[in-house]
């Protein structure tokens, strides 16, 4: 052997280089690992006293105490890839849509955390089941999913939601003129002239009120002849809302298509008028919105279009009516359903 | 050669090792199948994982100390019966509500998940407290203190003044004080939140005594006059065990230790980095 290793001394040598280049490349690559551990056969996830605790163990604690809803985050998940199937010109407006949400998201957490603001956004995906930032396109896609299942459920249900929801909220889609004061209480001579123009202008009867909010209006919405949006109860500063208390009254009392008489608000003087019929309410996303969302904790509505979708793609599971009852339960859904 | 191109062909292979990262058993196991596709126990654990299983992994490590230090006996379930008794007092009628708003399931799990909990947390630091005497007072130099804050320099020589004259300091306290408290004798330790710019000379000073000038805190521009009335934490050792053992810093101190004495160890890369960043001070590696 000896002598083999004596004759062969060059080889020996290159074999002993190479050995050693190997076993650093080998331990440099490892440096700063974590080192995995087994028990049993099972991957321990930490140690503590001399008692290892299993991957197994985690996962029943982890199922005990949060489970459910990260069970509800992968079905919904999986309803939703597979429960969807709009036209390609809805695909192609919820795929802007979503890159439009990703961008904006990004550019205010840039805002808030300029260093870490990957880091916080893949905590807030997280916390809904995603993995990371790099799922926040994917979350948004499928949010204006559901958006769209919700949609296409309650107009084939308008029936059973839409009349209770009408009384309560008063839904109706906005239009509205407004000349402009400082202080309404206290006008300016030049603001008084603007409001009897435009007062002796409407009196004529010749404007259609688009036309007339393009011409007289004096803010941003006069170019879109006076379009406000969606509106209810909830839109008032007296609940909650944002629109002021002259206004919001005024609005909420007219009925479809008729335009009011001048409206004093802290604001200026307006001229308002809504669409309040079904039609004119379901070309707004924001309707369906206060729709899904009136009266939740009895409708459920976002519950039973992911549950219905799942039913019919075909739910199964796998004997464990256990699994069935909690999800149900975290849904808010009956047991009947 | 053979035989040396197998061990370099190994080593290659253990270059290759990654962080590790844990898998759940059987993880194949379907729970629920949806059109064509299956979740699975595994995906479910990853999922888990994706959802911070950092703090869960922390409960489960101080249950294993709690456990095995402090067991639940007699005196923790009296402690634990009195809170409950305690809380039930407070809500009366509305005490299902409580339990409902702060997710608890039933009586029995709010009693073992937290009042028991607490109960075993309290004994734990209270164990730690008596066992450790010696080091906490030297480590944290334990003071008997009473203070004045003023909102001038003025006033604080004016109370230093007063004080010295022989005037009582509770009642030069109430003249001169611009803050709620109003000199009461209270223990203070290195750790203390309260009058931070005081806390120097009220924990170096080995004897009772008075400032002789005010303690300036120049971040909230607010001046101290501050007494030591006792710096031997021997005679006042009752007290200080039961002010420390109420206090959140010195409850986490007693677990750490613990926590470092049970040698706690972990073994995913998920968990080790949330750890790193939210918990480091419990990893010991």
């Amino acid at each position: 052997m000896l002598e083999t290793l004596k004759k062969q001394w060059f080889v020996v040598l290159i074999a002993c280089l190479l050995l050693g280049t190997v076993g650093y490349f080998a331990y440099d690559q490892n440096k700063g690992k974590l080192p995995g551990k087994t028990a049993g056969g099972k991957d321990v996830v930490f140690e503590i006293n001399e008692k290892n605790i299993t991957a197994d163990e985690l996962y029943d604690e982890l199922y005990k105490t949060t489970g459910i809803a990260s069970v509800y985050a992968d079905f919904e998940r999986s309803v939703i890839q597979q429960a969807f199937s709009g036209d390609k010109d809805t695909l192609s407006a919820i795929k802007l849509k979503a890159e439009e949400l990703t961008t904006n998201t990004v550019t205010q957490y840039k805002q808030y955390y300029p260093d870490k603001y990957e880091a916080e956004i893949a905590k807030a995906l997280q916390a809904n089941g995603y993995t990371g930032f790099k799922d926040l396109t994917l979350y948004f896609t499928n949010a204006l999913k559901i958006e769209n299942l919700v949609k296409t459920y309650l107009n084939a249900n308008m029936d059973t939601y839409f009349t209770a929801f009408k009384d309560a909220v008063k839904p109706r889609i906005v239009s509205y003129v407004v000349i402009a004061m400082a202080d309404p209480s206290k006008p300016t001579e030049e603001e008084t002239k603007h409001l009897q123009a435009a007062q002796a202008a409407w009196a004529t009867g010749t404007y259609k009120f688009e036309d007339f909010a393009k011409k007289f209006s004096e803010d941003a919405a006069a170019t879109k002849g006076g379009y406000l949006g969606y509106f209810d109860i909830n839109s008032s500063t007296e609940n909650g809302g944002s629109y002021d208390k002259a206004f919001s009254g005024a609005t909420l009392q007219l009925t479809d298509g008729v335009v009011s008489g001048w409206v004093k608000s802290s604001f200026g003087w307006h001229l308002i008028t809504v669409k309040s019929n079904i039609e004119a309410l379901k070309a707004e996303d924001a309707f369906y919105t206060a729709l899904a969302n009136y009266d939740i904790e009895k409708t459920h509505i976002r519950s039973n279009v992911i549950w219905a979708a799942a039913q019919k793609l075909g739910l199964k599971f796998s004997g464990d009516a256990t699994l069935e009852a909690a999800l149900k339960k975290y849904m808010n859904l009956s047991e009947t359903k | 050669m053979k035989k040396l191109v197998m061990i370099l062909a190994v080593v290659f292979l253990m270059s290759a090792c990654s962080d590790a990262s844990v898998k759940v058993s059987k993880s194949s196991t379907a729970l629920i199948t949806v059109g064509t596709e299956t979740i699975t126990k595994g995906k479910l654990f990853s999922t888990f994982m994706s959802r911070y299983p950092s703090e869960t992994v922390l409960k489960m490590a101080t249950r294993n100390i709690l456990a095995k230090v402090v067991p639940v006996d007699a005196i923790i379930k009296a402690s634990a019966d009195e809170a409950l008794a305690s809380m039930k007092n407070t809500w009366k009628t509305d005490f299902l509500t409580f339990l409902t708003t702060y997710g608890f399931a039933s009586e029995k799990e709010y009693y073992d998940n937290d009042l028991t909990v607490t109960a075993q947390t309290n004994a734990l630091t209270s164990k730690y407290m008596t066992d450790n005497y010696d080091l906490i007072v030297t480590t944290y130099l334990p003071r008997k203190v009473r203070v004045i804050q003023t909102s001038t320099t003025e006033n604080a020589v004016k109370a230093i003044a007063e004080i010295k004259n022989g005037a009582n300091f509770e009642a030069t306290a109430v003249k001169y004080s611009s803050a709620s408290y109003k000199g009461a004798e209270q223990i203070v330790t290195t750790q203390s939140t309260l009058f931070t710019a005081a806390l120097k000379f009220a924990t170096e000073r080995t004897v009772p005594g008075l400032t002789d000038s005010p303690v300036e805190d120049t971040t909230n521009k607010v001046f101290y006059v501050v007494q030591v009335t006792d710096a031997d934490p021997s005679k006042f050792k009752d007290a200080l065990l039961t002010n420390l053992k109420a206090d959140k810093k010195f409850q986490e101190i007693a677990l750490l230790s613990y926590f470092k004495a049970g040698k706690f160890k972990v073994y995913d890369k998920t968990i080790y980095d949330e750890f790193k960043q939210n918990f480091t001070a419990y990893l010991n590696q």
